[in-house]
């Protein structure tokens, strides 16, 4: 069994005052990621021998033993414990009543994805990079079993002939730069799925940046 | 300037502890404030790279995310908000336990949760945001015995909220974890300590940084084939040794020494009855131990006693006392006759 871990370190680089609204400033987010890979679960009989954790390179008798707190008197620690709770006063509540949590936790990103799919190979984009999809090649959208999830720049890699990327800046995803109607019909006849990037990256486009089609044919954007 | 804004681990092992050998997809989905638009960054599995997709003037959620290949299961390792005026959290657990892959400990030991906030301002005009956070504390039993796999997080209670306005560090000393159960040696689960910020212009509450810690049981046992104070006058008996939920870092084994108990003698080991732990979740074992013999040679009173070693110390879970007396006297008389 092979069990790994990611850290995510992020440092932001920017000029920053507090002069309200906020000013425009730059920054830029450094993204240090490790994945590591560490040994799971494992047991054996027998002394302990150097590959073992802490507890079992820790040398018998060399600390004194006790006995666990058990029963009563472990609960009226947890008694003491809850009616000590820190949380409770470094500050009044704040903010709103309801949890905020369960947004963050518990999310399905699948579910929260566009999936396009080809052969053996899937990968997963922001709905709303999938600016036009052809009435032809709806097959090539949603999870299919037995395929494997690579990443977008891999999927790409092997299906570009069927797929067009167009590179948007962060003005036209916004809906500042809108495309133009001519712009988004010629995508639309690509007779291609169109997906908006930025840097390579797929990129959510807002609707009202791509107009809708204004002829039933070639066919209709997916926003 | 330049200023860290947050350094977590938060390890896959948590949620997914048991039977992942395949491969993860992962990247970082950005999003942008307040229309909420996502900006997908393929990452390797080690690297440093800029996001080219400037923040300003609305801010943006980064999200770390590890989709398994095969199954698509995802996991959101890890998520914080960043804007020009909201501060920046970084939450960490320690315990006594130094396993690094993640903060864990046991039901009944202490832990500490040490927050660190920068950029809060004291400006009054300032946005409550801008001044304040939210601090939330989560926590979650894993039912039966359940390790954190396939555990839906959305489902955690949160117990006990509060706020937080001063920059710098604050320690959260806890004697041991609130998470619910009727027995409480054996109380499994997790807690999860989140800093949030308040809702502001672009965007709701949002997380800035979290940080959680794994709980596991007490362990637990039944021996067998031997009663208090039973004598021994042949061979010693075989010994069924029942043993659950070992600690995930853990030695465990019978020791004997002659005389009454004694806590914290250190006696011989029993062969045959040693258990080692090295791995990411509590251990059930059983035990037969046949050769108590070879350990107990002299006549007169013996005490056995089951040892468990932790990160935590060594603790005495059983103890019993027997009495040996195999060694036969003869009383006889030898006589010649002429």
């Amino acid at each position: 069994m092979v069990s790994s871990h990611l850290t995510i370190s992020l440092q932001v680089l920017n000029t920053r005052s507090f002069r309200f609204p906020p000013p425009l400033f730059l920054a830029k987010v450094a993204l240090l990621i490790s994945l590591f890979a560490a040994g799971s679960a494992g047991s054996a009989g027998g002394d302990p021998g150097p590959e073992g954790g802490a507890a079992a390179g820790a040398a018998r008798g060399a600390s004194t033993m006790t006995e666990p707190v058990k029963g009563e008197a472990l609960a009226n620690r947890l008694r003491i414990a809850n009616q000590n709770d820190p949380v409770r006063k470094v500050g009044p509540r704040a903010g709103e009543a309801k949890d905020p949590a369960p947004r963050f936790t518990g999310r399905d990103l699948i579910k929260e994805s566009a999936v396009l799919s080809r052969g053996a190979l899937m990968a997963l984009l922001p709905k709303r990079a999938l600016l036009h999809l052809p009435d032809s090649l709806k097959d090539s959208t949603g999870v299919k079993e037995g395929s494997t999830l690579v990443s977008w720049q891999e999927f790409l890699k092997s299906n570009r002939s069927w797929i067009r990327t167009v590179e948007v800046s962060r003005e036209r995803a916004t809906g500042q730069k809108p495309f133009s109607v001519e712009e988004a019909e010629a995508l639309r006849s690509s007779g291609r799925v169109v997906v908006a990037t930025f840097q390579g990256g797929p990129i959510a486009v807002l609707p009202s940046s791509f107009p809708e089609s204004v002829s039933p044919e070639p066919g209709k954007g997916t926003n | 300037m330049k200023r860290l804004l947050s350094l977590v681990t938060i390890p896959l092992l948590l949620l997914s502890p048991e039977s992942h050998g395949g491969d993860y997809v992962q990247f970082i989905r950005q999003v942008q404030m307040p229309d909420e638009l996502e900006w997908d960054m393929s990452v390797e599995k080690e690297g440093n790279s800029l996001s080219p997709l400037a923040i300003n003037p609305n801010g943006a959620r980064f999200e770390l995310w590890a989709v398994d290949s095969e199954t698509l299961a995802s996991f959101l390792l890890d998520t914080t908000y960043v804007n020009s005026y909201i501060p920046v959290a970084e939450v960490n657990i320690s315990t006594e336990d130094p396993y690094e892959i993640i903060p864990r400990t046991r039901v009944d030991r202490p832990f500490t949760v040490e927050i660190s906030l920068n950029g809060l301002v004291s400006d009054s005009d300032a946005p409550e945001a801008a001044q304040m956070v939210k601090l939330l504390r989560h926590v979650q039993a894993y039912q039966g015995k359940g390790t954190g796999k396939n555990t839906n997080r959305g489902n955690a209670t949160l117990i006990s909220e509060g706020s937080l306005s001063e920059n710098g560090d604050h320690l959260l000393e806890y004697a041991l974890t609130s998470i619910p159960g009727g027995d409480r040696e054996k109380v499994r689960g997790e807690e999860r300590f989140s800093v949030f910020s308040l809702t502001d212009e672009n965007a709701p509450e949002s997380i800035l940084d979290s940080d959680t810690v794994q709980i596991w049981p007490m362990a637990g046992f039944n021996v067998e084939g031997i009663s208090p104070n039973q004598l021994v006058d042949g061979s010693s008996p075989h010994l069924t040794v029942e043993l659950s939920d070992l600690y995930p870092d853990s030695w465990t084994y019978l020791q004997v020494y002659q005389g009454s108990p004694s806590l914290g003698t250190d006696g011989v080991l029993v062969p045959g009855s040693s258990v080692l732990v090295d791995g990411t979740i509590p251990h059930d074992e059983s035990l037969t131990v046949k050769d108590l013999d070879s350990v107990v040679r002299k006549d007169g009173s013996w005490t056995l006693e089951l040892i468990t070693v932790t990160p935590f110390g060594s603790e005495r879970l059983w103890h019993t006392t027997f009495q040996v007396k195999r060694s036969v006297r003869v009383n006889s008389a030898i006589t010649t006759v002429q």
